[in-house]
Formats: C-alpha cells, structure tokens, sequence
C-alpha cells in the first residue's frame, strides 16, 4: 500500500498486490499481480501488471496479461493492451484499446501470416 | 456542451434509450476481418461500445472524448485571435489519433456543434485520419425546424445504438445539404431518419 500522503517518482517493482492511495509518477511493474488505484491515488506512469483497477486517475500507458477495469469513479488516459478491459458506467478514459489481439486465430479462423502482419502493425505504432 | 455539463450526463444516465441502426449493421467489423482495423471514436468512453468491441472486433478503438469539448473548439475556430490557444486545445484533444489512420469514425453529433464554416476544418480532419477506402458515421438534422437535444451515444449491439438524453438543445441545425456543402471532399454514402429526428449517414472519399 502506498499512502495517500506518500509521492513517489522513479520506478516501482511490486511482487505483491499494490495498491495506490498516493502518488506515483514514472513506472509501476507487477508482472503477476494487481495494481488498484484507489480514489485517492493518482498515477502517472506506464503499468504492467496482471490485472488493474482505476478508481483513482491514472494517466499512461497500461499492459495487462488478465484485464483491465475502469470504475465509475476512475479515470485514466493512455493506451490499453490487455485480453479484457471493463468500462463501468461513469467511468472516463481517453486513449486506445487493443481489442483480441489473439481472436483471428481463435475464431475468425485467419491465416497465420495474416496475424504476423498485425504484430507488425501494432508493434510499429 | 460544457465540459461540466457532459460529466453531469456521466454521472446521470437517466432516459437511456435504444435505436435501431441499419447503418451501423453494416458497418462494424465482424467475422470477415482479414486484418486489424481501427475505429476512431468522437464521444465519450461507453461502457456498451466497449464491451460490444471486445466481443466481436478485432484491432483499435480510439477514444477521443472530443465531444465534450465540442462548443469549446467550434468558439475557438471561430475566433481569429485565438490562434495560441486553439493549437493548444486542439493538439492536446487529438494526440491520442495523431499519425493514425481509422477504417471507421464515429462522429455521432460532433457536426451539430460546429458552424457551417467550421465544417470544412471537419473536412481537413477527416480526410487527414480515415484510411483511403474508411467511412465516418455521425447525425444531422432531419428537419431544421425541430431542434436536437444533446445525447451521449453508444454501440449496444450489432445494429443497436443507446443513448443518454442530456437537457440542452445542440447548437446548430445542420441539414443534409449543409454537411454535403461542409465536407465537400466526401459524399454520403447513405442516410436514415431515425426516431428521434436526427438523420443518420455514413459519408466516404467522393
């Protein structure tokens, strides 16, 4: 738990669940866990995390392996990559989403070279 | 549109109401994709867009919240002294799309803030973001004489659109002529009345 008086700049490695009532600015990594920015919290940093919940403000881009949600008091700006992203009614963001990465091979039934050529796409933006 | 007055119809989703859209059944990306696409959305971040996306699209959605901001950047277009400030708002507004090119624009009412001589730096922009063969779909007016109340609008299925009713009229009363006038550089494509009097369309590279 980072306290709602405690501001950090620099980069934050986590190998538990995290969550942020302060202020962090620059990177937060919790490859197997779960960030949560509580009401309080305010982050401004790229994320990459299991899963991730904004209650708070997060500005930057996030990278989740599970899923990322966004409650209706959150708010966050940047870029999602994530398997599911949840927007709940009062929720704000701004940014893009990268919608099922995967999907083309699981249910569009698409050719594999053609799934090569959107990691190319994606990677170079 | 204050920015005040659309975070007041966030937190207040009273009157939603669900539209039929034959437009919009044609337009979304589904199982035939061959490649990623990208969808550059004018509105708000919807739950229901969302949540519709993830399930059936494959690429990126773009969320530009550009229409709260609406009647701000329509006074600054208009506004000559404001050269400073307007590339400012501008620039920050758009930065999530910069460099990109969309398959599809959601515009909704984004128009309908916009004065008719402000419609061509639309024009610029669109023909800027969508890809050669991209398509935007918005609303105009049907019947200038009915005004419009403001609505924050959503993908709720395949050809269902929803959409929360604010309590202000939206500024202008673009007809279909006006948009043809206004964006010369695209042709619609096709249009539907709707039932609350707004003219859906869909417009294209003319």
């Amino acid at each position: 738990m980072i306290g709602a008086t405690v501001k950090i700049k620099g980069e934050v490695h986590s190998e538990e669940d995290l969550t942020v009532e302060g202020q962090i600015e620059g990177t937060v990594v919790l490859k197997s866990n779960e960030l949560l920015v509580a009401p309080s919290g305010r982050v401004h940093a790229d994320v990459t995390a299991k899963a991730v919940k904004v209650d708070g403000e997060l500005h930057g881009d996030v990278e989740a392996s599970e899923r990322v949600l966004i409650t209706a008091n959150g708010s966050m700006r940047g870029n999602i990559q994530a398997p599911r992203v949840i927007l709940e009614d009062g929720g704000k963001f701004k940014g893009s989403i990268d919608m099922n990465e995967t999907a083309p091979t699981k249910s569009f039934g698409v050719v594999s070279n053609t799934k090569v050529a959107a990691s190319v796409d994606s990677t170079g933006e | 549109m204050s920015p005040n007055h659309a975070a007041a119809m966030r937190q207040s989703p009273v009157n939603t109401e669900l539209f039929k859209s034959a437009l919009m059944a044609g337009l979304l990306p589904c199982a035939n994709q061959t490649r990623p696409q990208k969808i550059l959305d004018f509105g708000a971040a919807h739950a229901s867009t969302i949540a519709h996306l993830q399930r059936t699209f494959w690429g990126r959605l773009t969320v530009l919240d550009l229409i709260s901001q609406a009647s701000e950047i329509d006074a600054l277009l208009s506004d000559d002294e404001a050269s400073e400030q307007r590339a400012t708002v501008l620039e920050d507004s758009f930065k999530p799309c910069i460099g990109q090119a969309y398959d599809l624009v959601l515009m909704w009412d984004f128009a309908l803030y916009l004065s008719d001589a402000n419609l061509n730096w639309l024009n610029d922009w669109l023909d800027a973001m969508l890809t050669y063969d991209g398509v935007a779909h918005g609303f105009v007016c049907h019947n200038a004489t009915r005004g419009l109340v403001a609505k924050r609008w959503g993908i709720a299925g395949p050809d269902q659109l929803e959409a929360e009713s604010g309590s202000t009229e939206l500024p202008y009363r673009h007809l279909r002529g006006a948009l043809s006038r206004g964006l010369p550089d695209f042709q619609i494509d096709k249009s539907v009345l709707m039932k609350d009097g707004r003219l859906e369309f869909l417009i294209r590279r003319g």
